[in-house]
């Protein structure tokens, strides 16, 4: 349980931010850890998680897919220790701008305060609880509590309470009852995320190699990331890392789940959407330290190639336009990073998924928000580069509403297996057997190219879904001997 | 005042077309569509001071689709691998308020609020509530849908839409 003296306000400390990088920044709110994650430590009866995660054999038990105890665990120590998701700045821009977002089942409220800072806040009024802002966007100076009025300003600080003198006399230290703040909040590349451990690592060494390929992502965009206006939710009742550990590296699933939209020409939505069909040997997925995974990385240029062969369609602005997202990688990696140019599917761990093709496709962000042990809401959202061409920046969005959406021709077919999976999954014999993913076990890795970080395996394997749930294991069990890199100094540090 | 004959041959157009939909005949569907057709569903959220907010034409939309990429749509269900809907949903569609807002000939715009009841497999149930704001085009003596917009009214989407609107 959280105590008052012990969380100190948010408002009462200068917040500092440390540049890292030239497209990050980092926000410490000054919170000392205090017992935000205390329950985290406590004991559970769901036992040691390597009777559910055999890596050596590619089993892991459906339980942690239904369990409710599994589930309560994970929020404590995934949810409540990782860096996750929020949102992109370019979401709020202005003073005062907001946006609601959730960490773990906690919901979050995130502000461009009128000092011009981001901060994030525990969406609830220190009083009763109540949600102090009821709206999925908006812009305030401040919020008011529909409760008992409680009104805090959008920097937290708590600044009004009715009768204020008569009720409380001088018994109230306003500066300790401002919204409890998230106390690590960074930016990279515009993209937002916050971490409810004040003594975890930084969100550089949380990303660490997946960062290598993110940033070519990010530097190619020649205006930056902007989020087209709006998101999409939906529910899906299923566990969340079903959803996570599909774009981990589950390539596996896309000719059959996806056999539907393959035999249609979908090139004429976008003709730069992926044939997948006889090029599967020049692509790999990669695993990398702290669970993250990536699949169909191409490198030397292929996807640049074929991005300039299809610009020439759409005439000689869009040809300039990827020759420039071209040079500025080539400026500012050596050539072997910067023919990776567009990085297909990713799982950032936990539970943000991204895709990002090519210059002329969006790149789609789908965070797996866990609802319940078996139930999960989707939030997706649609980026551009903010300087692309118009009808780059037109046939994107459609691109986006088509596919990979809440209509599109490939999310539907994912949830359909998903759901199903949830139910032939939870019966009491069905909760004994494990799943299967012994595809590579007891194969070698592949080599990658000199340089480039990360375990190399086939395009289609499950290298990377065993790689997620080793940081799974690694999260549920600080004791584990298989605790991976970052794990054994954000342990020290605790 | 809007004649009696024009709502009756706009609100039989509807039930028509709606029982297409219903028993997935959707290339006959595709049929009521005039070749230029924009098929959009914006996307909804709560945004503080806007209560009727949809997002505008260069924002998030669920749909938004022409013709041809509805026929994809189409072939891809045809598809004995489109496991979203195989086997099929079970769909009922009802329309009321069906209100005729402009005439600007050939084309009218008709305005109705529409809740689909979707049954699949043994337990999914999922209910979707909204509006539709048509524009209509004379065509063999009957209407065309050049235009629909359908606005949802959940802001959080039940489930991922194999179905139509």
């Amino acid at each position: 349980m959280l105590t008052s003296d012990s969380i100190t306000s948010p408002a009462a400390k200068v917040p500092s931010f440390e540049l890292i990088g030239g497209s990050c920044y980092v926000r410490d709110a000054g919170i000392v850890n205090s017992q935000l994650v205390s329950d985290s430590e406590r004991n559970t009866s769901v036992g040691q998680p390597e009777q559910y995660v055999k890596l050596d054999e590619g089993l892991v038990s459906r339980k942690i897919f239904f369990d409710p105890e599994i589930y309560q665990t994970e929020l404590e120590r995934i949810f409540a220790r990782c860096w996750l998701f929020l949102g992109h700045e370019s979401q709020i821009p202005k003073l005062g701008d907001y946006m609601s977002a959730y960490m773990g089942e906690d919901p979050i409220l995130v502000c461009r305060g009128s000092d011009g800072k981001v901060r994030a806040f525990l969406n609830s009024c220190r009083h009763r609880g109540m949600k102090v802002c009821r709206a999925d966007r908006g812009n305030a100076r401040q919020f008011t509590c529909s409760f008992h009025g409680w009104t805090y300003a959008n920097t937290g600080e708590l600044r009004g309470v009715p009768l204020g003198k008569n009720a409380y006399g001088e018994r109230l230290n306003k500066a300790k009852w401002g919204l409890l703040e998230v106390p690590k909040l960074a930016s990279y590349g515009g993209m937002l995320f916050g971490n409810w451990d004040a003594g975890a690592e930084s969100l550089e060494e949380f990303l660490g190699d997946l960062r290598w390929y993110m940033d070519v992502m990010i530097e190619r965009q020649v205006g930056g990331i902007e989020f087209v206006p709006g998101v999409q939710r939906y529910s899906l009742k299923a566990n969340w890392k079903i959803a996570s550990e599909n774009f981990a590296g589950d390539t596996y699933h896309l000719p059959y789940s996806h056999g539907s939209m393959f035999k249609l020409d979908i090139r004429q939505i976008n003709p730069s959407n992926p044939s997948f069909v006889g090029h599967e040997s020049d692509y790999y997925n990669i695993g990398l330290d702290n669970g993250h995974g990536m699949t169909g990385i191409v490198f030397g240029d292929v996807r640049y190639r074929r991005d300039l062969e299809l610009a020439e369609g759409y005439g000689p602005e869009v040809v300039e336009y990827v020759e420039e997202c071209h040079q500025r990688l080539a400026k500012s990696f050596p050539n072997s990073q910067a023919g990776v140019y567009a990085l297909s599917f990713s799982n950032m761990f936990p539970n943000l998924s991204f895709n990002d093709f090519s210059a002329l496709r969006p790149i789609g962000f789908y965070l797996w928000l866990p609802k319940g042990p078996a139930a999960l809401e989707a939030w997706n959202w649609c980026a551009v580069d903010r300087d692309a061409p118009k009808v780059i920046k037109d046939l994107s969005r459609i691109d986006y509403s088509r596919i990979q959406s809440v209509t599109g021709i490939a999310a539907q077919d994912d949830t359909e297996n998903f759901e199903q999976v949830t139910q032939a999954t939870k019966g009491v014999v069905g909760q004994r057997l494990d799943f299967n993913y012994q595809m590579n076990v007891g194969q070698a890795l592949l080599e990658g190219p000199p340089g480039f970080p990360g375990r190399f395996s086939p395009y289609i394997s499950e290298i990377n879904q065993l790689n997620f749930y080793q940081h799974w294991v690694a999260l549920f069990d600080p004791t584990w001997p298989g605790k991976s890199r970052d794990w054994h100094r954000v342990a020290a540090q605790r | 005042m809007i004649g009696i004959e024009l709502q009756h041959s706009v609100e039989q157009f509807l039930y028509c077309e709606v029982r297409l939909l219903s028993e997935r005949r959707y290339e006959e569907w595709l049929d009521l569509l005039t070749d230029d057709v924009r098929y959009w569903m914006p996307a909804r959220a709560t945004v503080d001071g806007q209560p009727d907010a949809v997002s505008a034409e260069e924002e998030m939309a669920y749909f938004d689709d022409n013709k041809t990429f509805l026929a994809s749509r189409v072939e891809r269900l045809r598809s004995s691998l489109a496991h979203a809907e195989q086997p099929p949903s079970r769909l009922r569609y009802f329309l009321s308020n069906v209100e005729i807002k402009d005439r600007h000939d050939p084309e009218i715009d008709v305005y109705c609020n529409l809740l689909v009841y979707q049954s699949r497999l043994e337990s999914t149930e999922v209910t979707y509530v909204g509006r539709r704001e048509d524009t209509f085009r004379r065509a063999d003596q009957s209407w065309r849908i050049a235009k629909r917009k359908v606005i949802l009214d959940q802001t959080l989407v039940p489930r991922t839409i194999s179905i139509f609107f």
